[in-house]
């Protein structure tokens, strides 16, 4: 009988091995980074009227972990553009600290398209296109200051995607994360008076 | 009375001499083939080779051929087309009435599967050097385990087998091992012993 409990032990053991198996039936995406790639010359003070601009600049074949030759995100993806959000935030005086805002379209000067909705971790999506050379995908974003305070311009957990995730879809899809290495969040503050 | 008990006697010699008689008569048979009749159902094929190394031990080992059929002997759906080609399987069984008799067995198994998942994305290089993902066919090798449950049955003076057996298979790369679990091993099987 000890060999009895011996094989219903080994059989028991092995329902759980899968436990220990890495998920190889989600989604796949390809996640390649990028780092401050978001071209802001700050000039630190500002009128109401201004209008902030900043441009994201990334080109068309990167790198990518593990392999040595770059990787053509067009041909990939075929995707002329990607879509992305970034944040805007305020200082409060009541909170001691930033907040998030949300931008009436109309003070944003941006290029939106309607097949990138959704989710993230900031208030404005936009896209950046794949200029006329074909070598790189570009965005330029401009916010006119209606009000004055102290702003910042929010770079970080910014992912750029090409198109919505479905699950019937047989696209392949490319999550791209920006980091900001050599910039600090204070390089994206600015104040804008009367 | 005392006839009755000779009669009674007599009888029991007889038997005792039958059962002398079948063991002498049955040859100790320590190889065995067999293939799953069921398999062809799926356009598949199979065939084991068994050794009796003890008293109630085997060890064997079997190979199988999987056509597009061979699919639907996975219990789970998988978003991928996941088409296991052919496979290996190193075996070991305990005869718990013997490995000379009709007897119920349990049966634990490896697996080693060419596997071929269509639908998976896969990185080449084009021709101007720059890697590009596509959606191909992605062929590799798993590991797996598998475990059986059966009765055998012998025929013609134990040469030939019958078995119906549930034996059931599932590989080290799948996550939640007992919803991705393939019946391989489970059917009827005829086989010869020699």
């Amino acid at each position: 009988m000890n060999i009895m409990y011996k094989l219903i032990l080994v059989v028991i053991c092995f329902t759980f091995i899968g436990c220990f198996s890495y998920d190889d039936n989600g989604f796949e995406d390809i996640r390649l980074t990028i780092e401050d790639s978001f071209i802001f010359e700050n000039t630190r003070d500002y009128k109401v009227g201004d209008t902030v601009i900043f441009e994201l600049k990334f080109s068309r074949y990167m790198e990518e972990e593990g392999y040595i030759n770059l990787l053509d995100l067009y041909e990939t993806t075929n995707e002329k553009q990607f879509g992305y959000s970034f944040g805007v935030s305020k200082y409060s005086d009541f909170s001691k600290r930033f907040e998030s805002l949300t931008i009436d379209p109309q003070f944003l000067i941006a290029q939106q398209s309607d097949s990138f909705n959704y989710y993230s971790y900031h208030n404005h999506n936009t896209i950046a296109i794949l200029n006329e050379a074909q070598d790189a995908y570009i965005s330029k974003v401009g916010i006119i200051m209606v009000e004055n305070g102290r702003f910042k311009l929010d770079f970080e957990n910014v992912y750029l995607v090409n198109g919505n995730r479905s699950f019937i879809d047989d696209k392949i899809h490319i999550s791209i994360k920006h980091s900001l290495i050599n910039h600090t969040a204070s390089d994206f503050e600015f104040n804008v008076i009367e | 009375m005392r006839n009755n008990v000779l009669s009674l006697l007599l009888i029991f010699i007889s038997c005792s001499n039958i059962n002398g008689q079948e063991k002498e008569k049955f040859s100790q048979f320590k190889n065995h083939i067999s293939t799953n009749l069921l398999l062809p159902v799926f356009e598949s094929f199979d065939i084991s080779y068994e050794r009796t190394i003890a008293n109630k031990w085997a060890i064997g080992l079997a190979g199988a051929l999987y056509g597009n059929r061979g699919e639907e002997l996975n219990t789970s759906y998988d978003n991928y087309d996941y088409h296991t080609k052919f496979e290996l399987m190193p075996f070991a069984r305990i005869y718990f009435q013997g490995a000379q008799n009709k007897s119920h067995f349990i049966e634990i198994f490896g697996s080693l599967s060419k596997v071929e998942e269509r639908g998976r994305i896969i990185r080449s290089t084009n021709e101007f050097g720059y890697g590009v993902y596509n959606i191909g066919v992605k062929d590799y090798t798993v590991g797996g385990l598998g475990t059986g449950y059966g009765y055998r049955f012998l025929f013609l003076e134990r040469k030939l087998v019958v078995e119906a057996q549930i034996g059931l298979r599932t590989n080290f790369n799948i996550d939640f091992i007992l919803l991705n679990v393939a019946a391989v091993r489970t059917g009827i099987k005829v086989g010869y012993r020699f």
